[in-house]
């Protein structure tokens, strides 16, 4: 069953321009119609470029920012429209895991104080053991819980933000690229410590990532974002193996090392104001028609959907 | 005849560098005794993690270690010439005209206000003296050299007005600009999207038959697209030196090992290969070998001494005592 199913979701940021009075000049569609589901205890990796909205839908699912149209289903539930007060309960439901782990801590707070906060909230009076359980689940002693985050280093200060989010005991993780600022022997710690979260806790992930291969290695499912709009969906054997996407070839084909012919991509990625007509690939897509910049392609598929005229 | 010929063959000679930083809380190495050669046409990498000395060994070679940090030791010799020696003005001559530099963020390397025509001519006209019109025709050439479309237009512009790619084409162009022999590359492409990451590593592998590339990086599935030779680097040493390939594919120190292991290869959903523990503080370095508190292999030797320089084969050497003659 679909712990997390996402119909249509629409995320646009007013553009405003002001003298005097301030006017709505245009929008930034940066999520535009999304739909996708993840079943219980499985990973749907999200992949895709710089400025595609990846990090938004995230932040927009666990309703971090306003969504503007679409329906978030959370265990048959709607959240989509609850209030602050009525959140609450899903906030202990879903949590967050960010990439920068500099700034998502709280600089004059010490590391135990930080987790404490996080299980005050679950109603759990922040207790030393409680703090120390969570820190050696993360795989930190528990002496760290004295120490400010000025005096750990990447990787360990992203084990307590991932402390700090399981401290609720969420049943949804969203990870928004969390190795992409480690370094590699790090990052290689962190991926082992989530599958191991995963299994030992049967949670749910959306990891957000532009590195494919650590996409690869952690998804079931994978998810192909282009400005905006979800491009392919499919289990990950599928869209690795067999991808049908002309951007999900071009993006497998980049990753560097792998002796694959490449397919070249042109230019950049367009603005989100003004998102091309018709496909929204179809200005870098090697295999361009005439269809392609007048109507935008159907998702079609049911285990792996592609949105594609080919 | 066949000596002086080997002789040119490198370009850039490195040898036993030291690099120091004199910290308020002490003595940080950030570059230990590192020699290598660049040899003329190569690729040649520099992998390490962050705070492994790889960016103070570029900047050593440009002669831009600041204080607190200064050149302690070792010589840098660029054609049989010891820059690591030359005055401020001299070593202004070379850089950016004999050796230059590509920097990781791109976005705050170009000057904001200025178009990046007049950024482009500023080393063109510092040293090869060209007129007006004899810069603005290479500034042209240039831009195309990178795949920037309309050139002539894109010169009058601001870098606000280019894309993060566009940036970094940019910075190689201006790298570029005086045919330098040596470029050092700092992470080029870390700040970019795998896409454009590819175009980016098109330029530099084209480049290979004019220029010298030094090219510093942590992603070694770039490694693998570019490099000929690398160079693993941790805690201001070098651990293991040699041809691409063989290194890549039959790593001898446990610490390549655990780099290659680390990598999502992508087969299995399985658990990664990974080094326990974190990087050292360069304040306080273990005794002995620089990665025996991390090393999965470590000896009792490991603790005491420091590992020399042993050679696997004639292209392929290793700093380690599992390797060792004894």
């Amino acid at each position: 069953m679909a712990l997390l199913e996402v119909t249509d979701l629409k995320k646009y940021y007013p553009l405003t321009r002001s003298f005097l009075y301030s006017r709505i000049v245009g929008e930034v569609k940066a999520v535009d119609g999304v739909s996708f589901s993840i079943n219980k205890g499985e990973t749907l990796g999200l992949v895709g470029e710089s400025g595609c909205g990846k990090s938004t839908l995230g932040r927009t699912i666990i309703r971090l920012e306003e969504l503007t149209s679409g329906k978030i289903q959370y265990n048959g539930t709607d959240i989509s429209n609850l209030d602050r007060r009525n959140l609450k309960w899903f906030r202990k439901e879903a949590q967050i895991i960010f990439q920068d782990t500099h700034s998502s801590l709280d600089p004059r707070m010490t590391a135990g104080e930080s987790i404490g906060e996080a299980l005050d909230i679950r109603g759990i009076k922040g207790d030393t053991s409680d703090v120390a359980e969570l820190l050696e689940e993360v795989g930190l002693p528990a002496d760290f819980a004295s120490r400010y985050p000025h005096e750990l280093s990447g990787g360990q200060k992203q084990r307590i933000g991932i402390a700090r989010a399981l401290a609720v005991q969420p049943k949804l993780i969203i990870a928004d690229e969390p190795v992409s600022a480690l370094d590699i022997s790090v990052q290689a710690q962190v991926l082992n410590l989530l599958m191991d979260l995963q299994s030992e806790y049967s949670l749910t992930f959306l990891f957000i990532a532009h590195d494919l291969s650590v996409i690869r290695h952690i998804a079931d499912r994978v998810a192909v974002m282009y400005l905006g709009k979800l491009v392919e969906q499919g289990s990950s054997d599928d869209v690795f193996n067999n991808p049908l996407h002309p951007y999900t070839r071009a993006l497998l084909s980049a990753i560097p090392g792998k002796n694959v012919e490449r397919v070249p991509l042109q230019g950049e990625v367009p603005s989100p104001i003004n998102p091309p007509r018709g496909c929204r690939f179809h200005t870098r897509c090697p295999k361009r028609m005439k269809v392609c910049k007048e109507i935008e392609p159907q998702v079609s598929g049911t285990d792996h959907m592609v949105a594609c005229h080919l | 005849m066949r000596l002086t010929r080997k002789v040119n063959d490198i370009v850039l000679c490195v040898r036993n560098l030291r690099t120091y930083f004199f910290t308020e809380k002490g003595e940080v190495a950030a570059v230990d005794d590192i020699s290598f050669d660049l040899k003329r046409g190569e690729i040649l990498c520099i992998i390490g993690e962050s705070g492994s000395g790889k960016t103070a060994t570029a900047l050593s070679i440009l002669g831009l270690i600041d204080k607190p940090g200064a050149i302690v030791s070792g010589s840098i010799l660029f054609n049989g010439t010891d820059i690591a020696k030359l005055s401020e003005g001299k070593m202004r001559n070379l850089r950016g005209n004999k050796i230059s530099m590509v920097f990781q963020d791109a976005s705050s390397s170009l000057n904001p206000v200025l178009r990046i025509g007049e950024q482009i001519t500023e080393s063109l006209v510092q040293h090869l003296k060209l007129d007006k019109k004899q810069t603005r025709e290479r500034a042209v050439e240039l831009l195309a050299s990178v795949g920037i479309s309309q050139p002539e237009e894109r010169l009058d512009e601001y870098p606000h007005q280019f894309s993060g790619g566009m940036k970094q084409r940019v910075m190689i162009a201006m790298a570029l600009s005086c045919n330098p022999e040596v470029l050092i590359a700092d992470e080029p492409t870390t700040a970019l999207d795998v896409t454009v990451q590819a175009q980016v590593l098109d330029i530099f592998k084209e480049l290979k038959n004019s220029t010298s590339v030094l090219y510093i990086t942590h992603d070694l599935g770039v490694v693998s697209e570019i490099a000929d030779r690398i160079i693993i680097m941790y805690a201001g040493k070098f651990l293991e030196m040699g041809d691409a390939r063989e290194v890549l594919m039959d790593p001898k120190h446990p610490y390549t090992k655990g780099l290659v292991g680390c990598l999502p290869s992508g087969k299995i959903k399985g658990r990664l290969v990974s080094i326990q523990g974190s990087i050292p503080n360069l304040i306080d370095l273990p005794e002995g070998c620089v990665f025996c508190p991390r090393c999965p292999d470590a000896m009792e030797i490991c603790r005491k001494e420091t590992p020399s320089e042993t050679g696997i084969s004639d292209k392929h050497s290793v700093r380690c005592h599992l390797y060792g003659s004894t």
